[in-house]
């Protein structure tokens, strides 16, 4: 089981300047699943995903304590290359965030960074938008400019920018609430399918996205870690009772 | 009842604020108007052409002012440019978690609305009194030195625009910092930095008071830096107060065309800023 470990997150405690926001987090994501954070606004879910890449570190006063294990190595070193880091830990947001640039190049975009060129760069691409289920919708019009695409195709692009750079783990931070039923089906779809290749955490406010999509469920409250455990028994048998509460929608 | 009593008000404020929008309208149009009608009939070829005559002799024109003008404007804009958009960038990207820049910020704000003569006196003090020569350079300096905060200001409020989840998404990809800002945050807030720098040149274009102790005034054609320059504003302001009708005639058509290249300007930033921010695509991708 071990084996299967992505990353090992232990005795994690954030801090926003001197507020505590995250308590001691103990959790497992394993590899090739899709973990599933829950729980009510505020509760610290956002806040440890964003620790997953070190996001926090753009922003002043932000301190971390205890250990976050990926490739053998604690993420939370002083010393860690964080571009690398986040060219292994790709990220999707809550609102598509296109750059200012065509299609092609927003796809590019992380390629280029790695130094790919010419032809190699083409294909990567296209196997990229291939992947990301925007192939079909896209090919003629590549130079356009990305803000010309739907909400719904904007995410699905930016789904594309991330995995072009063939990350292994991929953060998705609540990737549907701005999108309609159906944008939200293709995404969730897209998601079940990525696995295969990568690991996913995903941050949601729908529990039935939870329930639907994920291997994994991560119960937060109030910057606690309550429950983690196969989505299966979180939902129908959860061994904590604030879990249940929440599940049938008892507060929340 | 209350209801009626809300729409009265409604009505009374509306009049009230309709009234001094027109109070504020009514000087504007007529300090137009005045200019337009004195100046647009002197407005020939030869003001732009000829040079002066000597004082009293009827004739001429103001080239020497054009084209000390275009010099003085644009070196200043050149010098004004990179300094001011690199402070916003810095300021809105490097600056922002440090109280130290953010102080500095401030004091930029407040330097947009200083009086554009004490950028003069400033000036005069540092590159006039020493060289004992009133000259061309120190003008530049002046304007430029009045740019420098307009445009870094813009900057930074068109950056700070820029969403923060554009960043992010660029770090999660693994950018470093300045390529980022390179690929992603300039090109987000072109059309504003533009906007900024458009108005920062329509701002210097119709200063008299930096220039009046610093390039002071030439009645010749004059190319070296290092010697008094004539430019626009300064000769409208000497011509007005000098004794001869055609000098003020002169006067007022350099007025004109003064306040209409601010005009232009000022409506081509408005223009560009409104039509970047509505589609900021509209121009083709080029590769």
């Amino acid at each position: 089981m071990k084996k299967n470990i992505e990353i090992e997150v232990k005795n994690l405690n954030f801090y926003y300047g001197e507020k505590l926001v995250l308590k001691n987090i103990n959790l497992s994501i394993y590899r090739n699943k899709i973990t599933a954070l829950i729980g009510p606004s505020g509760c610290g879910k956002t806040t440890f995903l964003r620790c997953l890449n070190r996001m926090h570190d753009l922003y002043v006063g932000n301190r971390y304590e205890g250990e976050i294990i990926f490739e053998g190595k604690n993420i939370l070193d002083k010393n860690v290359d964080l571009i690398s880091l986040r060219a292994k830990i790709g990220m999707v947001f809550q609102k598509p965030t296109p750059f200012p640039m065509s299609i092609f190049d927003n796809v590019a975009y992380g390629l280029r960074l790695k130094g790919i060129k010419g032809s190699e760069l083409k294909e990567r691409v296209e196997k990229a938008l291939i992947d990301a289920a925007l192939w079909d919708e896209v090919k003629d019009k590549l130079r356009e400019s990305a803000f010309s695409l739907s909400g719904g195709q904007q995410q699905r692009l930016c789904i594309a920018r991330a995995i072009a750079v063939e990350p292994k783990v991929l953060l998705f931070d609540e990737p549907t609430s701005a999108l309609d039923p159906i944008s939200t089906s293709k995404i969730e779809e897209l998601i079940v399918k990525l696995k295969s290749k990568i690991t996913i955490v995903i941050v949601t406010h729908n529990m039935q996205q939870a329930a639907r999509i994920s291997d994994y469920t991560a119960f937060m409250y109030l910057g606690e870690l309550i429950e983690i455990g196969p989505t299966e028994k979180v939902f129908t048998t959860p061994e904590k009772k604030l879990t249940e509460d929440y599940i049938t929608g008892r507060f929340g | 009842m209350r209801i009626y009593r809300r729409k009265v008000i409604n009505g009374v404020m509306l009049f009230i604020s309709f009234l001094t929008a027109l109070y504020g309208l009514f000087w504007l149009f007529w300090i137009l108007g005045t200019l337009f009608v004195n100046g647009f009939r002197y407005l020939t070829l030869d003001l732009f052409l000829q040079d002066p005559t000597p004082p009293g002799i009827e004739g001429g024109g103001l080239r020497h002012a054009f084209v000390g003008h275009i010099i003085i404007t644009s070196l200043a804009t050149l010098i004004g440019i990179p300094i001011g958009v690199c402070a916003g960038i810095y300021y809105a990207e490097y600056g922002r978690n440090s109280k130290f820049f953010m102080a500095l910020k401030n004091i930029t704000d407040i330097m947009v609305s200083t009086p554009s003569i004490i950028m003069g006196a400033v000036m005069y003090a540092l590159m006039v009194v020493p060289f004992k020569q009133f000259n061309a350079l120190s003008g530049i300096l002046a304007l430029a030195l009045l740019m420098v905060p307009v445009i870094s200001v813009t900057t930074y409020e068109m950056l700070d625009l820029v969403p923060h989840t554009l960043r992010e998404a660029a770090y999660a990809l693994g950018a470093y910092k300045w390529q980022i800002i390179k690929d992603v945050t300039l090109r987000a807030a072109k059309f504003g930095i533009l906007t900024g720098i458009l108005l920062g040149v329509a701002r210097i274009s119709g200063e008299t008071a930096p220039l009046l102790f610093t390039s002071f005034n030439n009645a010749y054609l004059s190319f070296d830096l290092f010697k008094p320059m004539a430019t626009l504003t300064v000769t409208v302001f000497n011509y007005i107060m000098g004794p001869y009708d055609y000098w003020h005639k002169q006067a007022w058509a350099a007025a004109l065309f003064l306040t209409l290249l601010v005009l232009v300007l000022s409506l081509l930033a408005k223009a560009l800023l409104y039509f970047g921010t509505l589609n900021p695509f509209k121009w083709k991708e080029k590769r």
